[in-house]
């Protein structure tokens, strides 16, 4: 039951989709249904809401001057505005500084050392950025993504083009990795 | 590159509600945004003031450099005949 209403929610979109292509009036489907989950993805990443209205717009216009090129390689619609917007937001702060600066609340940081059973004082709290700030990228962005933004894992898949659950092990691998370089740190 | 650091100060910011994502929700916009970057304008080159100024350049050089062979081929034409 629940298949084939996925089934048949896919085979809308993609019909969705082939219209679109044909006639930019026919996104509007898209555009409604995707708009708030985009706008929220953004918000929770630049914490603004202009700016996040601003990018969202963004982000479709770009999908909407690309879609003609947009071809269903298994992967829900939504993963590819989703990779559009994280792409928009990376090029946001890219224009701005050379480096990012990533504020990070002291609740969300604790809530991590408690995921990774390390004490929670304020030297762990050092090593931790420290570590994490020394983690490749995109490990870090994965945890970025699970505990200072909030994403769902299936959110996190959406991103990198895969299922929740290799989202949540990709996650959990970070995490490990993140552990291991506090504990070298030490 | 990205630099964490703790912010003690801040606090956590709530998601907007509805209301204000529906503020920024605006197709029309879009479609507009869509047709500046696709269509062409619908002003004639010529009417716009710079790209009158190029062309008139590109007439003004074109001109120039025809006069410049045609006085060329005129002065051989009148040495040949001299030589005759």
């Amino acid at each position: 039951m629940e298949t084939s209403k996925k089934s048949r929610i896919i085979a809308l979109e993609k019909r969705q989709i082939e219209a679109a292509k044909l006639n930019p009036a026919h996104f509007a489907p898209l555009y409604n249904t995707y708009f708030k989950p985009i706008y929220i993805f953004i918000f929770k990443k630049v914490k603004n809401e202009d700016l996040a209205g601003d990018i969202t717009s963004k982000v479709f216009l770009k999908a909407l001057l690309n879609i003609k090129k947009y071809k269903h390689m298994g992967f829900p619609f939504s993963s590819w505005l989703y990779r559009i917007a994280s792409n928009e937001v990376n090029l946001h702060y890219r224009k701005q500084n050379k480096v990012t600066e990533v504020e990070l609340l002291e609740k969300d940081v604790l809530i991590l050392l408690e995921e990774i059973k390390q004490p929670e004082d304020i030297r762990q709290q050092e090593v931790m950025l420290e570590a994490l700030n020394q983690l490749p990228l995109q490990t870090a962005e994965l945890i970025e993504m699970r505990f200072f933004e909030k994403l769902s894992f299936k959110e996190i898949g959406a991103v990198l083009g895969l299922k929740p659950v290799t989202a949540k092990i990709r996650v959990y691998r970070a995490l490990e990795k993140l552990k291991k370089q506090i504990l070298n740190a030490k | 590159m990205k630099q964490y650091k703790i912010n003690k100060d801040k606090k956590e910011q709530a998601i907007p509600s509805d209301e204000v994502i529906e503020k920024y929700r605006n197709f029309k916009q879009l479609n507009v945004s869509y047709n500046e970057f696709t269509k062409r304008s619908k002003v004639p080159l010529y009417k716009n003031k710079k790209m009158f100024l190029f062309l008139l350049l590109i007439g003004l050089v074109a001109w120039l450099v025809a006069e410049g062979v045609f006085d060329e081929e005129e002065k051989t034409e009148e040495k040949t005949e001299v030589k005759k």
